[in-house]
């Protein structure tokens, strides 16, 4: 069966039910990152149960993120809302339509067009999978379950546009994943999640992290390192095999914040981005060991949904080393990366 | 109770019967395009949007005069502890804020902070300290309930296109 069909038959939408107790919590989102020459990009598609006081019962809160890095300009990007009517989104079937932005397969690839007018910001890709998808459902949240499908690793061909600049793709690394569930911003939950490729496309090994806690970082209800080679998933370090160990903090010089109205709701820098994330999986004669040294960050800023605060998203740009050994195969690569790390 | 203009106490008790915010024109306390029309119909939003928002702002600057100064129009209100009324005078307030229209886009572009605004004389604020304080507790009230209400993009959108016409 070809990755696509794979795709197809796995990453479809969900959308929203209610909950026993007539409650509307679903949250569902696409998210692509794109990492290429001079450029990186960052595309969300959501749509979720609106919890807005002033919102009817029923009502779906969709929008777009678009954010891209050009390393020697830094970080343009953005948030934009589209009404309901203008949704496009069927349970059981790939394709996504909020107003022009587009999530849906053609042939091989996953398309992805995303444009935001107000700060000229887009891609226009197409992605082909160079690993089958890995479905984790049933992570337990505070009052809810988050369902997680990734394909770490694709070949992405395409633009990005940034103000009257236009990045042309082919072939740079691309990473996706799909999340579903049922959760409010402001439950006690938090989570760390990043990705690996090596930018040489002929080395096999690509990898995903995520770590889920309590919102102080103090519990951890569940952790993974999952390593792919070629398209399958070939090793997963789970709960006790893993080892996470935060270092230092980022202490950026400069901080761009999406949308920029909430910096006036988020005025302080970040003091809980590690500066390095050294994560070493072990067990049963494996052991691989990868190192995040955090570059950038742009910080995504939510109105937390159960009391008059705020949830902070930040993505990170950096570094990634792996290394090791798994059924006495030595694995290394070294290369630009992306994690995210969730503050309040 | 969401903004009221001065008016007589019978007009008063027909809009508070009504339970609608008082846009009507004779209730309007300034012309369209102006600040304080922009103020009244985000202070009605917020009120019908988020309650509890709105509550907030009211808890924290119950019993105090505030005076906004938005370029040359000064928007003198007097808050109760559910509403707050737009009075016709500015007598002496318990806190008074001055700033431009370039600077309110400029916060809420995100391009500079409301520390940056008050360091550079931007933004100038004054009253004694515990008004400050309870200023500030109302301000922020006042954004997270804005940032949560569907009102408001239209809202800015309509204060930015009226640049200059007040």
């Amino acid at each position: 069966m070809e990755l696509i069909d794979l795709v197809r038959r796995t990453d479809w939408y969900r959308g929203s039910s209610p909950r026993p107790d007539g409650r509307r919590l679903h949250k569902e989102w696409q998210h692509v990152n794109v990492i290429g020459d001079g450029i990186e990009a960052y595309v969300n598609l959501n749509i979720m149960d609106d919890q807005r006081p002033a919102a009817r019962p029923g009502a779906l809160d969709a929008r777009t993120i678009v954010i891209a890095r050009e390393p020697d300009r830094g970080w343009t990007g953005g948030v934009r809302l589209h009404e309901a009517s203008r949704v496009s989104a069927r349970r059981g079937r790939f394709d996504l339509r909020l107003d022009e932005d587009v999530l849906e397969l053609d042939g091989d690839a996953i398309v992805v067009r995303a444009f935001l007018p107000r700060e000229r910001v887009g891609v226009d890709l197409r992605l082909v999978p160079r690993t089958a998808p890995m479905l984790g459902p049933n992570t337990p949240l505070d009052d809810g379950l988050l369902h997680w499908l990734v394909v770490p690793r694709l070949d992405a061909s395409g633009t990005i546009t940034v103000g009257d600049r236009v990045h042309h793709l082919d072939g740079a690394r691309a990473y996706h994943d799909h999340n579903w569930g049922e959760f409010l911003w402001g439950h006690d939950l938090s989570w760390e999640w990043g990705f690996g490729i090596p930018p040489d496309s002929a080395n096999p090994w690509s990898c995903v992290f995520v770590r889920f806690s309590d919102r102080k970082r103090t519990k951890a209800s569940a952790q993974g390192l999952f390593v792919w080679k070629d398209a399958d998933q070939h090793r997963t370090f789970r709960e006790n095999e893993l080892t996470i160990v935060a270092e230092g903090h980022l202490k950026p010089s400069t901080l761009h914040r999406i949308p920029p109205v909430m910096g006036l709701l988020a005025p302080d820098r970040p003091t809980d981005v590690p500066a390095r994330l050294r994560i070493t999986g072990e067990g049963r004669g494996d052991r691989v060991e990868a190192v995040f040294t955090s570059q950038d960050v742009c910080q995504i800023v939510i109105p937390t949904e159960t009391e008059l605060s705020v949830t902070l998203i930040n993505e990170v740009s950096g570094h990634l080393h792996v290394q090791g050994t798994i059924r006495d195969e030595p694995l290394e690569f070294d290369g630009a990366a992306v994690f995210e790390f969730l503050a309040f | 109770m969401p903004p009221s203009s001065s008016s007589s106490p019978s007009d008063q008790l027909a809009a508070e019967r009504a339970d609608v915010p008082r846009v009507a024109p004779a209730a309007t306390p300034r012309a369209p395009g102006t600040f304080g029309r922009f103020l009244h119909d985000a202070m009605a939003a917020l009120h019908r949007e988020h309650p509890q928002a709105w509550a907030g702002v009211c808890k924290a600057l119950r019993s105090r005069r505030v005076t906004l100064r938005v370029d040359a129009e000064i928007v003198p209100l007097r808050f109760g502890a559910e509403q707050v009324a737009f009075t016709p005078f500015a007598p002496a307030a318990h806190v008074e804020l001055a700033t431009d229209r370039p600077t309110i886009h400029a916060l809420v572009d995100g391009e500079l902070s409301l520390e940056s605004a008050v360091r550079h004389n931007r933004l100038r604020l004054s009253g004694a300290p515990a008004d400050l304080i309870r200023f500030h507790e109302g301000l922020l009230c006042w954004l997270h309930g804005a940032v949560r209400s569907p009102s408001f993009p239209a809202l800015l959108a309509g204060f930015r296109q009226t640049e200059g016409d007040a």
